[in-house]
């Protein structure tokens, strides 16, 4: 499921391509803002998830390409609220974000420039947090005018490792009341 | 009278003779599986005074891809930029090699050019991880202008050997790179027919890529043309002291 907000109808928000899996929030999503100042969009993206009753940890992943398409540069920032660019969700309470306040990525005249890649990797779910419902990942940045950017994202949620050493053993005990039936 | 007929002569000694309107925008696909597509989008006015902007998406056996570019008026502009954003998904069980190639009309004028570009990008890697490259041997990213139905190469971009991978289920960056800077400041042949960037690389199976793009010309008036707008400045001064 994806929703978007953005400023006035004039910005085009171009959807690239995502995926999204059982657990898996993944893909890629073009902004160009046509308008004459800069604008502040919010985009959502949302996946079923179907955790373990315990034991999960999250993945994930932003990165970003900017372009200046009109000869004056191009900046990417925090909205005005200084929201963190990058927000994991899970039925919609953020349990982990990235590129949080005062980030900012700028390119010159007509340039072209990729970020460095944020990431996080087997962060335990937060306690209280179930891991059934939705996953999903916001996107809150503001862009300036005339210019394009291009996101792509990850997450997941998956069993993390004392999760899958007790679903061995499980899977053990039970190859072995079979064996003795 | 004989102002506005010397005005009428160098202009059209500075622009040429191509026909004014909206850029005709060409793209096509190519994948190694065999897939191949290709669209003509038509533009809408967008960005900046000048500006078109074109949207297409084009799926072929093997692939699915997004364009949405911008490219420039030069019957009204001295200044053509040819750029924005293509996203291609390998949707095969392999990797593939794709040829990209996106196009715009220009209005030929000027003796010579300025030119200038960049490009970057984003990989998205599937569940195996990412995978995008040069291939055989060839730059990923070549500008070019076309004149006389031939296309004369001006400059190379994320030159081979390179690759970037992403591991599994995660993002990387392709860094970016550029030329003319600041562009567009780089010499180059007269604006012809068209203007192009041409793109070849390997990517993943499952993976997904998002460049971003700009490439920029600056028509340089011919000496004649200037040399004409001389005279009609000296012509003027003659008139006023008179």
């Amino acid at each position: 499921m994806v929703s978007i907000h953005w400023s006035i109808a004039c910005v085009a928000v171009l959807g690239t391509g995502y995926s999204a899996s059982a657990g898996v929030v993944s893909g890629s999503q073009t902004f160009y803002n046509m308008s004459s100042s800069s604008r502040t969009y919010t985009y959502y993206q949302y996946a079923p998830v179907s955790g373990d009753s315990g034991g999960n940890v999250m993945n994930g992943s932003v990165t970003t390409t900017l372009t200046d398409l009109n000869g004056n540069g191009a900046t990417l920032s925090t909205d005005p609220a200084g929201d963190a660019i990058y927000t994991a969700t899970i039925n919609n309470v953020a349990v982990q974000t990235l590129w949080n306040s005062q980030f900012g990525f700028t390119v010159g005249q007509f340039l072209s420039g990729a970020t460095v890649p944020a990431s996080f990797a087997n962060v335990p779910l937060p306690s209280g947090v179930p891991a059934d419902g939705n996953a999903g990942v916001v996107l809150r940045f503001t862009l300036s005018a005339g210019d394009a950017v291009s996101f792509a994202y990850t997450f997941n949620v998956v069993p993390g490792p004392g999760a899958l050493a007790l679903l061995a053993c499980a899977g053990c005990a039970t190859n072995g009341r079979r064996r003795k039936g | 009278m004989k102002f506005c007929l010397s005005s009428i002569l160098a202009v059209t000694a500075l622009t040429g003779s191509a026909i004014a309107g909206i850029p005709v925008v060409q793209i096509s696909v190519a994948g190694s599986s065999g897939g191949s597509a290709s669209a003509a989008p038509v533009g809408s006015p967008g960005g900046d005074p000048f500006q078109y902007s074109y949207n297409s998406t084009l799926a072929g056996a093997g692939f699915l891809s997004n364009f949405t570019l911008t490219a420039t008026d030069t019957t009204s502009s001295d200044r053509a930029i040819l750029g924005g954003f293509i996203t291609l998904i390998n949707a095969s069980a392999s990797v593939q090699t794709f040829t990209v190639d996106i196009s715009a009309s220009t209005f030929a004028h000027g003796s010579s050019s300025l030119s200038g570009g960049s490009v970057s990008g984003v990989l998205t890697g599937n569940s195996g991880g990412g995978l995008f490259a040069s291939a055989n041997s060839k730059s990923i990213w070549t500008a070019y202008i076309r004149a006389s139905a031939i296309n004369n190469n001006i400059a190379s971009l994320l030159n081979a050997p390179f690759q970037v991978t992403s591991a599994a289920d995660n993002v990387a960056s392709i860094p970016g790179e550029a030329f003319g800077q600041p562009i567009p400041t780089q010499p180059a042949i007269a604006m012809g027919d068209a203007m192009g960037i041409h793109l070849v690389f390997q990517l993943g199976a499952g993976d997904q890529v998002d460049l971003t793009t700009a490439f920029v010309l600056e028509a340089i008036p011919a000496p004649s043309a200037v040399a004409a707008f001389a005279l009609i400045g000296l012509g003027q001064r003659r008139r006023r002291r008179e």
